[in-house]
C-alpha cells in the first residue's frame, strides 16, 4: 500500500450483529478514526437472506462508526477508500492438496523454478462447480521431511513438498456479501475468513508458533482456525452458534425467542453446575403477567449439551488436523458467545487442552476489546497485511529500470 | 481456479441503497456541474478572445478609416460650429485615432469664455464635443499694452475676463461697463499673445460675485432702471464694500455690497425714490443707499442734488432741512452748498416694502 493516507473499513457481517472499524492507514501503521455496530437483520447462519435488509444494516454500521468518535474525526462513508470484508458461514469448506517435485539441479539445490513448479502443482486442484476459492493456507515447505517455514530456495534436498488448505465456498453466497460493500461504491480489496482474523488479534506469534486452536463462537457460526509452526494450518467455519443456544432453549424451556436470549445470557452457563433440581430462576423477575420460574438445572443442560455440541462439530471438522500434542498452546475462544460463564471450561473438557477466553492488546480501545470486535480488528490488521504482501510480490514481479533498459526485445 | 476476486465489482443501481444511490448521484451532478463550469468558462474565454479581437479590429478599421467627417457640438451657451471647427483647427486627412484629445481639450480651454470640455470619439468619423460657456456680466475696457487701444473685453460672473465671441451685440450693448477695476495680470502660464488679447492673461476680477448679483438683481426686479445704468465702479468695493453705479441720469448711486441679500431691498428703495422725486432726474447727482437711517419706523437715505438743479415738485416726506414733516417740500438746497446731505424716504411703508 502506498504511503499516502487511506481510509479502510474492517466489516464483519454476523447473524447477530454487523461490526465495523474505520482506521486510516498512512503505510507505516493504522489510526483507528471509528468503530460501530448495528444488530444485524437478513443473515442467517452468516449468509445473507435478506438483501436489503443486510444491506441497510451494513450502512448503518458505516455510519455508527463515523458517529463513534464523535463527528470532527468520524470519518463519512463516501471517504472510505478500501473496505476489508470478513467471511463466514455454513456454506465454507476447505481441503487439504499437496505437491511434490523432485529437485531438478543435479546438486539438488532447490532452485526457484522449483518452488515455483511445487506450488503451482499444490494449488491445481480443481474446485467443483459453483463453489469459489476465499482462501489458500500454505503449510510450511518439506524438504526431503525437514519442515521448512521460509522459502526453501538454495537448499539441499531431493524432495520438496508443499501443501496447501484451500478454503472455498458458494459462489452465489460469496457474491452476495461481496455485494453488500460494493453496492456501496466501495472497493473490496480483501475477503478473509473471520477465524482467521480472529486468530490474528487473540493470540501471539508464540502461540501460533507453538501450536494454538482459535474458536470465534457468533450468533450463527464459528469460525475456527488451527495455527501450527507459526502459520494458519486449518480455517474454516460450522454453522453452529451462539443463537443456537438461545433456540434451544426456547425450544427446550417454551420460551419466545427473546425470552431464551435473555435467559441465556442471564442466568446461561456452559457447563452445569447446579446440582439441585428444584432451584428456580424467574424468567424476566419483574413479577408481571407472563413472568415465571424455571429451573435452572435445565437451563443448564440445555446449554452445556448445546455447547458441547457446538465444540465436537468443531472437533470433528478439524479431524486429524487437531491433537493436543500438535496444540500446545491450548485453545482460545473469542466471539461473543465466549462470555458465557464456563465456557471454557466446557471447551477444554472436549479438546483436552488448556483452554482460555481471547484477548487483544491493551493498547486498542476499551470498546473494542469487547469479543465482539475481535474479528473486526483481527480483520483491519491482516487486511493490511495481505495488501503490503500483495503489493511487495507485485513490486518483484515488475522488472526493474536496468532490466527494462537493456531487455531483448520481444520477438512477437 | 475461481476466486472472489473474478467477482466483477460493478452493481446495479437498482441493487444500492438509497444513500449511496443519491450519494452517487450527487457526485454526478457534480461532475456535469464541473464540465458545465469548464464548458462556460471556455465560452466565455472564447467570447471574451472573440470580442477583443474584434474590438482590435474595429479599432484597426477605424485607425484605418476615413477622416473625421463631423464635429458635434452641444453646449449651454452662444459658441456655434464655426467658432469649434476653428479653434480646433483639425487636419483635413485627420482620423479620431490621430487626435489628441488632451491638447484639443486644453486648446479649446484657452479660450477663458469655456469652462468645461468634454470630447468624446464616437467612431467612425464623429468627434463629439461638449462644452460649458461663461455669461457675460459686464463688460471692460482692457488695454494689451501700454499706449495700446483700449479693448472691449467681458467680465463673467467668476471674475474672468475673457474676449467673449458669439454673443449678440444688442445683448453686450446692454451690459454695464466696469470701472474703478485694477487688472493683475496673471502668471507666466497665460501669457500668450492670443490669451492676453482674449483676456486669458489677467486675474480673476476680485468681487464679481457681488456685482453679478446687483446686476442680475437690478435686472430682473428693475429692468428699467437697468437700461440705465452705465458703469459699475468696483473702485470702493474692496476697501468700504460699496458698488458705484453710474446710470444716464445719476452720477453715483452707492450700494452696499456688505450683504449681497440687500441688493433687492436697496434697488426697490431706489426705485420708490426716484418715484418720489418726481423732479427732473438729471438733478439728482448722488443717492447713497449704503447708508441710511430710521426716522418713526421708516429709512431715509441721502440724496444729493446737482448745484442749481430744480428740486421743486419733490415729493418729501420726514422731517427735511426745515425740520417740517410736510409731504411736499417745493425747493430744496443743493447738495453741494449743503454740509450734510438731506434724507428721503419713500411713501411707501418702509417696514413692510424692505
Amino acid at each position: 500500500m502506498s504511503s499516502d493516507p487511506v481510509t479502510l473499513a474492517a466489516v464483519e457481517i454476523g447473524s447477530s450483529k454487523v461490526a465495523a472499524i474505520v482506521a486510516e492507514y498512512t503505510g507505516y501503521g493504522f489510526t483507528i478514526k471509528g468503530w460501530g455496530e448495528c444488530q444485524s437483520q437478513g443473515v442467517r447462519k452468516g449468509c445473507v437472506i435478506d438483501y436489503p435488509a443486510v444491506t441497510q444494516c451494513t450502512q448503518q454500521a458505516l455510519e455508527n462508526a463515523k458517529r463513534a468518535t464523535g463527528g470532527s474525526s468520524g470519518v463519512p462513508v463516501e471517504q472510505i477508500d478500501k473496505v476489508f470484508l470478513a467471511q463466514t458461514g455454513g456454506h465454507l469448506d476447505g481441503f487439504y492438496n499437496e505437491g511434490a517435485r523432485i529437485v531438478s539441479a543435479a546438486d539438488n539445490m532447490v532452485s526457484a523454478e522449483d518452488i515455483a513448479e511445487v506450488r503451482r502443482l499444490a494449488k491445481a486442484k480443481e474446485l467443483p462447480e459453483g463453489r469459489m476459492l476465499l482462501e489458500r493456507l500454505r503449510h510450511p515447505f518439506r524438504l526431503d521431511g525437514r519442515l521448512i517455514k521460509s522459502s526453501p530456495e538454495h537448499l539441499c534436498g531431493r524432495r520438496l513438498e508443499v501443501g496447501y488448505w484451500m478454503v472455498h465456498g458458494d459462489e452465489s453466497r460469496i457474491s452476495d456479501s461481496y455485494h453488500m460493500i460494493s453496492n456501496s461504491q466501495i472497493e473490496v480489496a480483501e475477503m478473509v475468513l473471520s477465524g482467521l482474523a480472529s486468530g490474528r488479534v487473540v493470540t501471539s506469534q508464540a502461540e501460533r508458533e507453538h501450536g494454538v486452536l482459535v474458536i470465534d463462537i457468533g450468533g450463527g457460526t464459528s469460525d475456527y482456525a488451527l495455527y501450527r509452526d507459526g502459520l494458519p494450518y486449518v480455517a474454516g467455519a460450522v454453522a453452529v452458534g451462539g443463537g443456537h443456544l438461545s433456540n434451544d432453549l426456547t425450544i427446550g424451556l417454551r420460551l419466545s425467542t427473546g425470552q431464551g436470549d435473555r435467559v441465556k445470557l442471564r442466568h446461561g452457563r456452559a457447563i452445569v453446575q447446579c446440582r439441585d433440581k428444584a432451584q428456580k430462576v424467574w424468567l424476566d423477575g419483574d413479577l408481571a403477567i407472563g413472568d415465571r420460574q424455571l429451573p435452572l438445572l435445565s437451563i443448564e443442560k440445555i446449554l452445556e449439551a448445546r455447547v458441547r455440541e457446538i465444540f465436537e462439530v468443531v472437533k470433528h471438522k478439524l479431524g486429524t488436523a487437531f491433537s493436543p500434542e500438535t496444540c500446545a498452546a491450548g485453545v482460545v475462544l473469542t466471539g461473543g458467545t465466549s462470555k458465557l460463564p464456563a465456557i471454557a471450561e466446557a471447551a477444554a473438557a472436549v479438546f483436552n487442552t488448556p483452554v482460555h477466553i481471547g484477548q487483544v492488546s491493551d493498547g486498542f480501545p476499551e470498546p473494542l476489546q469487547d469479543p465482539g470486535f475481535h474479528t473486526a480488528l483481527g480483520l483491519l490488521q491482516l487486511g493490511i497485511e495481505k495488501q503490503r504482501a500483495r503489493e511487495a510480490a507485485e513490486r518483484s514481479q515488475r522488472p526493474g529500470f536496468l532490466r527494462r533498459l537493456f531487455a531483448r526485445p520481444s520477438r512477437h | 481456479m475461481r476466486t472472489w476476486r473474478d467477482i466483477p465489482q460493478n452493481v446495479k443501481p437498482r441493487a444500492m441503497p438509497r444513500a449511496v444511490r443519491r450519494r452517487l448521484w450527487l457526485r454526478r451532478l457534480g461532475w456535469v456541474g464541473l464540465a458545465c463550469g469548464l464548458a462556460a468558462l471556455f465560452v466565455g474565454a472564447y467570447a471574451v478572445a472573440r470580442m477583443m479581437a474584434e474590438g482590435e479590429l474595429q479599432l484597426s478599421r477605424a485607425s484605418n478609416a476615413e477622416p473625421i467627417s463631423e464635429v458635434v457640438l452641444r453646449t449651454n451657451g452662444v459658441l456655434d460650429q464655426a467658432w469649434i471647427v476653428r479653434r480646433l483647427a483639425l487636419p483635413p486627412e485627420a482620423t479620431l485615432l490621430d487626435l489628441d484629445l488632451a491638447a484639443l481639450r486644453e486648446r479649446l480651454l484657452a479660450d477663458r469664455q469655456v469652462i468645461t470640455v468634454s470630447l468624446t470619439r464616437k467612431f467612425p468619423t464623429t468627434l463629439e464635443v461638449s462644452l460649458s460657456e461663461r455669461a457675460p456680466v459686464a463688460r471692460i475696457n482692457v488695454r494689451a499694452s501700454a499706449g495700446g487701444p483700449p479693448r472691449p473685453q467681458l467680465v463673467a460672473r467668476d471674475g474672468v475676463v475673457y474676449a467673449g465671441s458669439g454673443y449678440d451685440a444688442q445683448l453686450l450693448g446692454e451690459l454695464p461697463w466696469l470701472g474703478g477695476v485694477k487688472l493683475r495680470r496673471r502668471a507666466a502660464g497665460g501669457e500668450t499673445r492670443e490669451g492676453r488679447e482674449g483676456g486669458a492673461g489677467f486675474e480673476p476680477i476680485f468681487g464679481m460675485a457681488l456685482v453679478a448679483e446687483l446686476l442680475a438683481t437690478a435686472r430682473n426686479e428693475a429692468p428699467a432702471l437697468y437700461k440705465t445704468w452705465r458703469v459699475v465702479s468696483l473702485a470702493r468695493l474692496e476697501s468700504d464694500a460699496e458698488i458705484e453705479v453710474k446710470t444716464d441720469s445719476i452720477d453715483r448711486i452707492i450700494f452696499n455690497a456688505r450683504e449681497s441679500a440687500g441688493f433687492l431691498r436697496q434697488i426697490a428703495q431706489l426705485d420708490l425714490l426716484l418715484d418720489s422725486v418726481q423732479a427732473s432726474p438729471g438733478a439728482i447727482s448722488e443717492i447713497n443707499l449704503a447708508i441710511g437711517r430710521m426716522v418713526d419706523g421708516r429709512i431715509q437715505v441721502p440724496v444729493t442734488f446737482r448745484e442749481g438743479a430744480d428740486s421743486h415738485g419733490a415729493r418729501i416726506e420726514g422731517p427735511g432741512r426745515s425740520g417740517t414733516s410736510s409731504i411736499a417740500v417745493p425747493a430744496y438746497p443743493p447738495v453741494r452748498s449743503s454740509p450734510t446731505p438731506n434724507f428721503f424716504h419713500p411713501t411707501r411703508p418702509a417696514a413692510r416694502e424692505f
